[in-house]
């Protein structure tokens, strides 16, 4: 792949081999109306101690692609195509019982909406200790639920010891997420997806979660993929960054490259949508349209319909993902004057 | 972990349980009134006038009606619900000891044991053959074997009750001899009336399983359990079976409570000397004190299976328990 | 769980968010054992109705010379006529099969009307208390309480022991037990839909309340009103042959599989057809019409619905 050649050879410094491999991936439904394709070849690789931020509006297949990774949807109705590397085990293609014991593990999960994510019928403690109870048989109840308690502490819960024993209604929507990072990280894992982890949380909140994450990552020197729609998120946190529109990645490179020359129109509608305290008295610009509905893809570039820059060819042909610049990628026919501009 | 509010909840659901008991009574005390004079009923049709009306004194029948109906709560209340009028006398009934004493409560009290019996292992064993099966249908939606326990539920719940009995009792009893046919003391009297009674909760307690489970296994938490590598089936038997229980254990109630007048019929077919069948006898000889014995029992019965019910709610949902 | 999945399954969903009769046959059409319990149920109230045409004898005249005779025997009637009995006869000569199909007449009729009875009671019952609230809500909702602390059975068996058992009687009782679950689906549906847009809307055109009740919420809950009707007649097909079987419900020599089954259970040992088809002639309806309601809730389930049912 095109991509994992690049980022081979980007300013990232080599310290060692990817820790996830994820080549060519594919996710298609079927539904009454026929198969829509909800995720589109991609491909990217993320090294141990590695921030990669996935950018994208709902819809534009970034959390199906996470999904996938994580065993999370049904087939029927999806259908999953590629590769997912943990190391050497493919887990698209592993034997069940074989990825079961890495996802939670090795490759672990911290959902979008912590107070539904949470079982609302067991206690708090049941479910973070149940993590050692899994993947660690042998683990006595009570060893497990100190675990529990001093992941609690970690993840800055208050009182921990009493509250280990409190059922998930009885927790604000922060703290919720904070037991749902608690889970996630509670053996040590060498990913960590976080699925738009702030998304449901006050403004105060969300930073607070950020930090935590960021935090925690520099501790245990983990990967950490970060889905969200917000610029701003990954602008702070991420190494890298992906943007993903209908299904397909639009554009990728290091976040401070991105982010300062965008090299494709829909990041570029991206940052401007975003208010910034230089803009002053400008005028915020949103794009300009809806994100595509997966059963009506367009022809051609998937924006073109929404995009500023489009040209006749941009509605007949599907630009490629092309290297624009040392570890950069852009799916736009007219990159190079993007990037230019 | 019963808090203060859960108690003063208990406190107020057993007050109106009582006035419930106490309303249904009264409207079995009035109605039974109507059928005619009970003093003609114990005498027969060949005693004289004169006796009638003595007997009529004596049963206070000649008091104002608010009379009676207060003497009928005072001793409904201290368990006093009047003498029979043929239990043992004219036409002794044919199951179990004839008790000493002819007042009605502790005759029907006599009954009690059995039908608890019969009762208890119906619902036991029911919960035992549906819950599985439920679970098991859930977590294979729309396979053949889903089918297969959708349509046996069906099946079950359509069944008559007292016709398979006989059936039962045709096949196992009369033509293969292994089980007695009716009766009452050992475990083999109640395999049949149990087995019978069984098939409409089983049938019910699995759709109702079997679609909790589903609801349940469809949110946004058992995604995330199996993000987390928590086997298929600790997801579905800890997981998903701890929230969809509330429905689960609505159905035993009711099903608990549909075996409480399945017995009606039921023992009556096996002889099964419970509260069920001299329910039935007692209405067929019109004896009022007695009906009015066994009623009570019943709705007693009723209502505290709706208490345990609700006790169970407030075990499971940590919400009830603490009054949020 | 995440957007795109939701999407994807909306799609499935809008599709059922509107039933049309020509998708009810289509949707038979390709499930074969819920279309064999509807033509089952065609099948016997067609052959209930003209029972007396179909076959020919007559299900109450004694028939002396041809005690239980078993299926499939030709005996000798009356005036030395030789009469074939496919499924045998009962304790005194009369066929089964015309006893079947009268008693058929007696469970469908008693099912049928008793549920229409009290489907439209409890129904504008349930519909006035949730639309209206208040008073009127507390009064009705109390007599469904009390109706719900009491087992139907029970009730409807000491109900028969007051006032007599008989076919109209018997109607009149089961509808008077089964009232309130209609009730309380109605008054649950109408709650939820009281201040929806579609009533506010209505409202502010001027139309009157009764207009509102019966016009704009009604028919928005006639699909679950449908399959709990279908449910509540295998219920009380159930409750009639219970009843009669105890002697409470219909009287001898009206024809009633209940009855059928208790006469049988005398001659257990010796005629096992005599308790065999009756039994059977009802597990079948009932199993059908379960089977149709099963059918007709997954076809036309708004799921939230049934919430009000559970």
């Amino acid at each position: 792949m095109a991509m994992a050649d690049i980022a081979r050879t980007a300013a990232v410094a080599e310290v060692a081999a990817p820790v996830l491999r994820v080549t060519d991936l594919q996710v298609a439904f079927q539904t009454p109306h026929g198969r829509v394709s909800a995720v589109n070849g991609v491909s990217y690789e993320i090294r141990p101690g590695e921030t990669v931020g996935i950018l994208g509006e709902s819809g534009s297949g970034k959390s199906v692609s996470v999904g996938a990774i994580m065993g999370l949807l049904d087939s029927p109705p999806a259908e999953i195509g590629g590769h997912v590397y943990f190391r050497d085990t493919d887990l698209l293609n592993a034997p069940p019982a074989e990825t079961r014991r890495i996802r939670g593990d090795r490759v672990s999960m911290v959902f979008q909406d912590a107070v539904t994510a949470l079982n609302p019928g067991l206690t708090v403690g049941y479910q973070i200790s149940e993590m050692y109870r899994v993947h660690r048989p042998g683990t006595s109840k009570r060893d497990a639920l100190n675990k529990a308690v001093a992941l609690m502490d970690q993840v800055k819960i208050p009182s921990a010891r009493q509250r280990v024993r409190s059922y998930p209604y009885e927790f604000s929507g922060g703290m919720s997420q904070r037991i749902m990072i608690a889970m996630a990280i509670a053996l040590a894992p060498d990913v960590l997806i976080a699925d738009e982890p702030t998304t449901a949380l006050d403004v105060t909140v969300q930073a607070q979660i950020m930090q935590l994450l960021t935090e925690l990552r520099e501790q245990t020197g983990m990967a950490l993929i970060l889905i969200t729609h917000d610029i701003g998120v990954v602008a702070e946190t991420a190494d890298r960054v992906m943007v993903m529109y209908g299904g397909r990645v639009m554009e990728s490179g290091p976040t401070a490259e991105v982010v300062a020359r965008p090299a494709h129109p829909y990041t570029i509608g991206l940052m401007n949508s975003v208010p910034r305290a230089e803009m002053k008295h400008e005028k915020l610009r949103t794009i300009e349209g809806a994100p595509p509905v997966l059963t009506a893809m367009p022809s051609g570039c998937p924006f073109h319909p929404r995009c500023a820059k489009r040209q006749p060819e941009c509605s007949r042909d599907r630009p490629s993902l092309q290297s624009v610049a040392l570890g950069r990628e852009s799916a736009c026919h007219f990159a190079a004057e993007v990037l230019g501009a | 972990m019963i808090s203060a509010i859960t108690g003063g909840y208990f406190a107020r659901r057993l007050l109106t349980s009582i006035i419930m008991l106490v309303l249904v009574m009264s409207v079995v005390f009035f109605a039974d009134r109507q059928i005619g004079d009970p003093a003609r009923m114990v005498l027969g049709t060949t005693a004289t006038e004169d006796d009638v009306r003595e007997l009529r004194e004596r049963m206070g029948l000649e008091d104002p009606m608010w009379v009676q109906y207060q003497r009928f709560i005072v001793g409904m209340a201290s368990g006093d619900m009047g003498d029979t009028f043929r239990y043992g006398i004219s036409k002794p009934l044919n199951h179990g000891e004839i008790p000493d004493s002819r007042k009605t409560l502790p005759i029907a009290m006599d009954r009690l044991p059995p039908t608890l019996l019969l009762g208890g292992a119906t619902i036991l064993f029911s919960v035992i053959v549906a819950l599985p099966l439920g679970i098991y249908a859930a977590v294979r939606p729309r396979t053949f074997g889903d089918r297969m326990v959708n349509v046996l539920s069906l099946a079950g719940v359509s069944i008559v009750e007292y016709w398979f009995a006989l059936i039962l009792i045709l096949l196992f009893a009369v033509q293969l001899d292994w089980l007695p046919t009716s009766g009452y003391g050992t475990a083999a009297h109640v395999v049949l009336p149990a087995l019978a009674l069984s098939l409409r909760p089983i049938g019910r307690i699995t759709q109702i399983a079997r679609s909790s489970m589903l609801d349940e296994l469809a949110k946004p938490y058992i995604t995330a359990a199996r993000g987390r590598g928590i086997p298929l089936r600790k997801i579905a038997s800890v997981h998903a079976l701890k929230n969809a229980a509330i429905p689960i254990v609505t159905t035993i109630g009711d099903e608990t409570i549909n075996v409480v007048t399945g017995v009606i019929i039921i023992e009556t077919v096996f002889g099964w000397p419970g509260i069920g069948a001299l329910t039935v006898e007692a209405l067929a000889i019109r004896d009022v004190p007695l009906i009015e014995a066994t009623i009570f029992l019943l709705v007693l019965m009723v209502l505290a299976i709706n208490l345990i019910v609700d006790l169970i709610y407030t075990v499971l949902n940590p919400r009830v328990r603490f009054g949020a | 769980m995440t957007a795109e999945t939701d999407t994807a399954t909306e799609v499935v969903e809008e599709r059922q968010a509107r039933v049309t009769s020509r998708d009810l046959l289509v949707a038979l059409a390709r499930d074969p054992v819920v279309l064999l319990a509807v033509v089952f149920l065609v099948t016997l109230v067609f052959a209930a109705t003209f029972a007396g045409w179909i076959t020919p004898y007559d299900p109450l005249t004694p028939n002396i010379f041809a005690g239980r005779a078993p299926p499939l025997s030709t005996v000798s009637g009356l005036g030395g006529v030789e009469q074939f009995h496919l499924l045998g006869t009962d304790a005194l000569g009369r066929d089964m099969l015309t006893r079947l199909l009268f008693g058929a007449r007696a469970s469908l009729a008693v099912g049928f009307v008793a549920v229409a009875v009290s489907g439209i009671a409890g129904t504008t019952l349930g519909l006035l208390a949730g639309f209206y609230g208040g008073r009127v809500e507390t009064v009705i909702m109390r007599a469904v309480d009390a109706f719900m602390a009491v087992p139907s059975l029970l009730i409807a068996l000491f109900v028969l022991f007051l006032i007599g058992g008989g076919l109209i009687n018997m109607v009149l009782i089961l509808a008077f037990v089964r009232w309130v679950v209609y009730a309380r689906l109605a008054r649950g549906i109408t709650l939820s839909y009281r201040q929806s847009s579609f009533v506010e809307a209505a409202r502010s055109i001027g139309a009157s309340d009764m207009r509102i009740i019966f016009r704009h919420i009604l028919p928005n809950m006639m699909s679950p009103l449908l399959v709990l009707a279908t449910l509540e007649i295998a219920l009380l097909i159930l409750a009639e042959a219970g009843l009669s079987f105890l002697g409470f419900g219909l009287q001898p020599p009206e024809p009633s599989w209940g009855l059928m089954i208790a006469r049988g259970r005398e001659y257990l040992r010796e005629a096992w057809w005599m308790i065999t088809f009756p039994g059977l002639a009802i597990f079948l309806t009932t199993l059908s019409l379960n089977l149709l309601a099963n059918w007709l809730r997954t076809i036309t389930d708004p799921v939230q619905r049934w919430r009000w049912l559970i």
